[in-house]
């Protein structure tokens, strides 16, 4: 049983401009290969979706 | 974890809305899917569908069966590719006049696009997929007319709604006064049967430790056995969930009108809770708030992330 909990909130839509997903912030291929990826991989994603949201957040003015 | 599956199978795995998706490389120009999500994930599946096939083709779309989780992507990847679409025989006849209330769309407050199939599956077929050869089996228990498809030679599974590495999937044909618990008993020993090293479920991630699985889904039928009871209560908790992950927020009184208007939720209301619609949302979403399933900040509830 895989200890790392996938990152999926179920929105699942891609956002042309960010090309990251509006739920989870992913790219394509980070969830297209997440189902093989080792557990430090999947904690390495993890680790870069909050950077992502950090970014995302601090350049929203509504933010 | 390793990846314990031939090169030829990429699984895409998301949430709970959508089930996994099962790409299959069967020549160096086209490819297969199992199985296509939810309707409202469409536009991410094909792409994600794209991005497995590494530049081969979709020329194929079987169905384990067909649920709206399962078969909410099938107009979409159609359209995208052209390819074909197979279905389980029984269901042949919901898919081609599109019956929602047995295809479980409108009494469950769910949503699907309309497709049409161009060849069925019956148990006993088999099936070339990524290059291997798939035996199509009986599943019935989550549905009556649900597949599994078995590959000896590379010993992996792909088991639908039939086997998850934590228990199955709603015992629906129970809820409809079909011999559910039996046919449940009779798929988790076909499935113990076989020689698995590696089962692909519909919803969750790969795994292999068969025997483990089979047990906890195992005790999970002795206690719905004993218990018939919460067979309905499992289901009410898991579809309104279902309905969240959808919407992704909702307000109390809007789950107050699925519960009366939606004919599932009022049919199991009536033979089991007999509550006032309200009461019965408060109650529910109390309870699956308290086990963390389901956020409430005033009278908006969302799922729990």
């Amino acid at each position: 049983m895989s200890p790392v909990a996938s990152p999926c909130v179920n929105v699942c839509v891609m956002d042309d401009a960010t090309g990251l997903c509006r739920g989870c912030s992913r790219t394509l291929d980070e969830i297209a290969r997440w189902s093989v990826m080792q557990d430090s991989e999947k904690q390495q994603v993890l680790a870069l979706l909050a950077q992502r949201k950090k970014i995302k957040m601090g350049s929203d003015p509504c933010g | 974890m390793d990846n314990l599956l031939p090169t030829s199978i990429r699984v895409l795995e998301r949430g709970w809305l959508s089930s996994n998706n099962v790409v299959l490389h069967d020549d160096a120009g086209t490819g297969t899917v199992v199985d296509t999500g939810y309707v409202t994930h469409g536009a991410q599946t094909v792409a994600l569908v794209r991005h497995a096939l590494e530049g081969r083709r979709l020329t194929r779309l079987v169905n384990t069966h067909c649920h709206s989780d399962h078969i909410g992507g099938n107009a979409a990847l159609a359209r995208a590719f052209g390819c074909t679409i197979a279905i389980p025989v029984g269901e042949a006849r919901n898919i081609a006049e599109w019956d929602t209330e047995a295809l479980h769309l409108d009494g469950f407050g769910q949503h699907c696009e309309r497709f049409a199939f161009d060849s069925t599956i019956a148990a006993g077929d088999t099936l070339t997929m990524g290059g291997l050869e798939w035996q199509a089996l009986a599943a019935p228990g989550h549905d009556m007319d649900s597949l599994v498809l078995y590959a000896p030679e590379p010993r992996v599974l792909i088991s639908a709604d039939a086997l998850w590495e934590n228990g199955f999937g709603v015992l629906f044909p129970e809820l409809y006064g079909e011999p559910g618990l039996a046919a449940t008993r009779a798929t988790l020993d076909r499935i113990a049967a076989l020689d698995v090293a590696t089962v692909i479920p519909g919803h969750g991630p790969v795994f292999s430790e068969v025997g483990a699985a089979l047990e906890r889904a195992y005790g999970r039928l002795d206690a719905f056995t004993r218990d018939p009871e919460r067979v309905t209560r499992n289901a009410f908790r898991a579809l309104l969930v279902f309905y969240l992950l959808d919407r992704q927020l909702a307000r109390l009184d809007e789950l107050a009108a699925l519960l009366e208007q939606a004919s599932f939720f009022a049919m199991l209301n009536a033979r089991s809770y007999r509550l006032e619609p309200g009461v019965l949302a408060q109650k529910l979403v109390a309870e699956l708030a308290e086990a963390g399933v389901l956020q409430v900040e005033a009278d908006i509830v969302r799922p729990a992330h």
